[in-house]
């Protein structure tokens, strides 16, 4: 009898001893009730993320095509050994210091959140416009580390990264950095098909640099003016028909009739061009085929890099076909010059700025009067 | 056995006609016949948008088809006499190699070199990378012609051409390589080659342009015929082979030029066509194979638009694949007739 006392007393003192260096250790990962750093997922599908005791898991798959490779993640705080890894999962240390962008959405995130300190390298862009960055460059503080599928892996290894954001999907020429032993660690925010979801890849990053709260509030600063502009856009009658793209080499690259800009144009009171097509990726038709369902459409939608004022004139020295559409006899040409805006670093976080520009031309009456548009305007 | 030239010919003839009218009645949007004929001859169909299709994308398309893959046929049937090699193309003395360079140029250094990029000059786009392409592909040619007039022998010079060929590949790549990805992707897809790009105004000066040209080729045939024989006899016979070996390659070159310019390089018709005559005519003639060449060129490039462009696919297959999907083994089954009928007699 005495003996089981003993027993007991001894485990119950060992069960509070474990589980409070638990606590003590894993923190910041046990999810408290009411605090804002817990990140979920609400519109994003390409990442997933669960807690456990030590640590957290992050499971990150191409929303687009189910049967490819997916990436598991198990973020820890920095110093730490995780004694029960999942199968399957690497082991990130947490906050991470020093990151390589591969891409203007990757950098997009860490603009809008403030949080450029973290980037030591990006590739090579035509465009770069954000002020802060420009100075990181100049002063070396941010190295560029080539173009896509050309890297310079010198350059890489001397920036000594924690982890580089790679688009797996795209022109790769990753094989040569794996054997650098950095983690290259996908992030498919392209790949999403909706605005929000596309936006809320800041919360990965916000997982990444330890600023989870941060990447809370900021996304659900987006997510209510988003939404707050879809309904109001929802109300309207009379949804004009919106195309997509320019002829490149005979085809006619466009997104799908399920793709992130089908969305973007239906919530903003639009209706995209190909209501049927039950595809979020890209589809190349050819120029018959989209102006046989598209010349009545009222807008149409073009961004590019052009080397000067794009106008009307351009378009049909482009392709003389361009003029029969009636977007471009009734004006509605709806355009973004890459060149001159910061589309790509900008776009990506700012789903309710593109949104309002849209319903600014689908809608005007929605919107004040002196609505100034950020990153589309009707080509006049 | 001779094959009546003349019955093949018009055969030939004939099958442009159909393939031609075949592309303006087929495509990703279903036209009636009825409709397509009557808009051809002007006629109000009561329908803007089929109107405009047949017209403005369907006819400049196979216009564009049935004049490169003549030009291209030709070319190469000019390129195999001289340098008596039956693996000489169109492509073979850098011509295209130098049009793609041009191209390069223009789109991949549009950025780079900002206010005094070539774009500037005219339309961004499409008719920028025409005029680069022409005056790169001329700029090889004058290189070729300047070295042809040094070196006698034909094997030389070739090796020379496929030279250069490689020298204006590597600078691209190097351009490549310094290039932002949309600049790169925008030169990869001129380099897939397409009938389909040339549209409105530009199709009409591509026609005219090649219309002047082929048959000025044609002025060739007996030089081409001559220079057969081999230089020695083809010196006792008169001619001046240095000076006919540079006409012959300067009126290749302008064709390819012209062609590259206007729908990318488009490889193997320009080296299939004039095999697949002489396999069809079972003559060296030129008198036969060049309008022979011309003729089949033009209707296997209409052809292969017809197939790219086939309902079912998404969009249209690029036609460099086509070309060589459908052409090689028609080539391939022509020869191996030949061959047999060859070895029975």
């Amino acid at each position: 009898m005495r003996k089981l006392f003993y027993i007991a007393t001894i485990l119950s003192v060992l069960i509070v001893a474990v589980s409070c260096k638990g606590r003590g250790q894993h923190g910041g990962f046990i999810p408290i009730e009411g605090k804002d750093g817990i990140i979920k997922t609400e519109y994003a599908q390409g990442f997933k993320v669960t807690y456990t005791d030590e640590g957290c898991l992050v499971d990150i798959q191409d929303p687009l095509r189910e049967e490819s490779q997916s990436f598991h993640y198990m973020l820890v705080p920095a110093g730490e050994k995780p004694s029960n890894v999942p199968e399957g999962y690497d082991v990130l240390n947490v906050p991470v210091e020093r990151i390589v962008c591969m891409t203007s959405l990757q950098l997009s995130n860490f603009i809008c959140m403030d949080e450029l300190d973290h980037v030591v390298g990006i590739t090579s862009t035509r465009h770069l416009f954000n002020p802060e960055m420009k100075e990181r460059l100049a002063d070396g503080r941010t190295k560029r580390i080539g173009i896509e599928g050309n890297f310079d892996n010198e350059v890489i290894i001397g920036l000594n990264p924690d982890l580089i954001l790679i688009s797996p999907f795209k022109r790769g020429g990753y094989e040569a950095l794996k054997g650098v032993d950095i983690p290259l660690v996908p992030h498919l925010g392209y790949q999403e098909t909706t605005p929000l979801g596309q936006a809320e890849w800041i919360k990965f990053v916000g997982l990444l640099t330890g600023e989870e709260e941060k990447a809370n509030e900021i996304f659900a600063g987006i997510e209510q003016r988003y939404n707050d502009l879809k309904e109001k856009a929802a109300a309207t009658e009379g949804r004009p028909v919106v195309l997509s793209g320019e002829l490149h080499g005979g085809n006619w690259y466009v997104g799908g009739g399920r793709s992130f800009l089908a969305q973007i144009f239906r919530d903003a009171g639009g209706e995209y061009f190909l209501p049927e097509d039950k595809s979020s990726g890209g589809l190349n038709l050819d120029f018959e085929t989209v102006y046989s369902q598209t010349a009545n459409a009222k807008y149409w939608r073009i961004v590019n890099s052009y080397n000067g004022d794009f106008s009307y004139d351009v378009l049909k020295a482009e392709d003389a076909r361009y003029a029969d559409l009636g977007a471009f006899k009734g004006k509605g040409v709806i355009y973004c010059n890459m060149s001159r805006k910061p589309f790509y670093e900008n776009m990506p976080v700012q789903p309710d700025v593109v949104l309002s520009d849209l319903i600014h031309i689908f809608h005007p009456e929605l919107l004040p009067d002196d609505y100034q548009p950020v990153f589309y305007e009707l080509l006049k | 056995m001779k094959r009546p030239v003349a019955i093949c010919m018009i055969l030939l003839g004939v099958s442009i006609l159909l393939l031609f009218f075949l592309n303006l009645l087929l495509g990703s949007v279903a036209i009636p016949a009825g409709s397509v004929w009557k808009i051809l001859w002007g006629a109000d169909v009561d329908n803007d948008i089929w109107q405009n299709i047949v017209l403005k994308s369907r006819f400049p398309q196979a216009l564009t088809a049935l004049v490169a893959g003549a030009g291209l046929s030709v070319a190469g049937l000019q390129m195999q006499t001289v340098f008596r090699n039956p693996l000489a193309g169109p492509s073979v003395l850098g011509v295209s190699s130098g049009a793609s360079l041009g191209v390069a140029f223009v789109v991949l250094l549009s950025g780079r070199l900002g206010g005094v990029a070539l774009s500037r000059l005219g339309y961004m786009g499409e008719i920028a990378m025409t005029l680069s392409a022409i005056v790169g592909a001329l700029a090889v040619m004058l290189l070729i012609v300047w070295v042809a007039q040094k070196v006698r022998g034909n094997v030389t010079l070739l090796i020379i051409g496929v030279m250069i060929g490689y020298v204006a590949t590597a600078i691209i790549g190097v351009l490549k390589f310094f290039s932002a990805e949309e600049d790169v992707r925008a030169y990869v897809v001129w380099g897939l080659g397409s009938f389909a790009r040339v549209s409105g105004g530009q199709v009409m000066t591509f026609a005219i342009i090649m219309a002047v040209l082929l048959p000025l080729s044609m002025l060739l045939v007996k030089t081409l015929n001559l220079l057969l024989l081999g230089d020695g006899y083809a010196r006792n016979l008169g001619l001046n082979v240095r000076r006919s070996r540079i006409w012959v390659i300067i009126c290749a070159g302008v064709l390819v030029a012209i062609v590259t310019a206007y729908c990318g390089p488009i490889s193997f018709l320009g080296l299939a066509v004039p095999h697949l005559c002489r396999g069809i005519f079972r003559t060296s003639d030129h008198r036969v194979l060049m309008p022979a060449s011309l003729l089949a060129g033009a209707s296997l490039a209409l052809l292969c638009n017809l197939i790219a462009r086939l309902p079912g696919f998404e969009g249209a297959l690029p036609v460099n694949s086509v070309t060589a999907l459908i052409g090689a083994p028609v080539v391939a089954v022509v020869l191996f007739k030949h061959r047999k009928e060859d070895t029975g007699e």
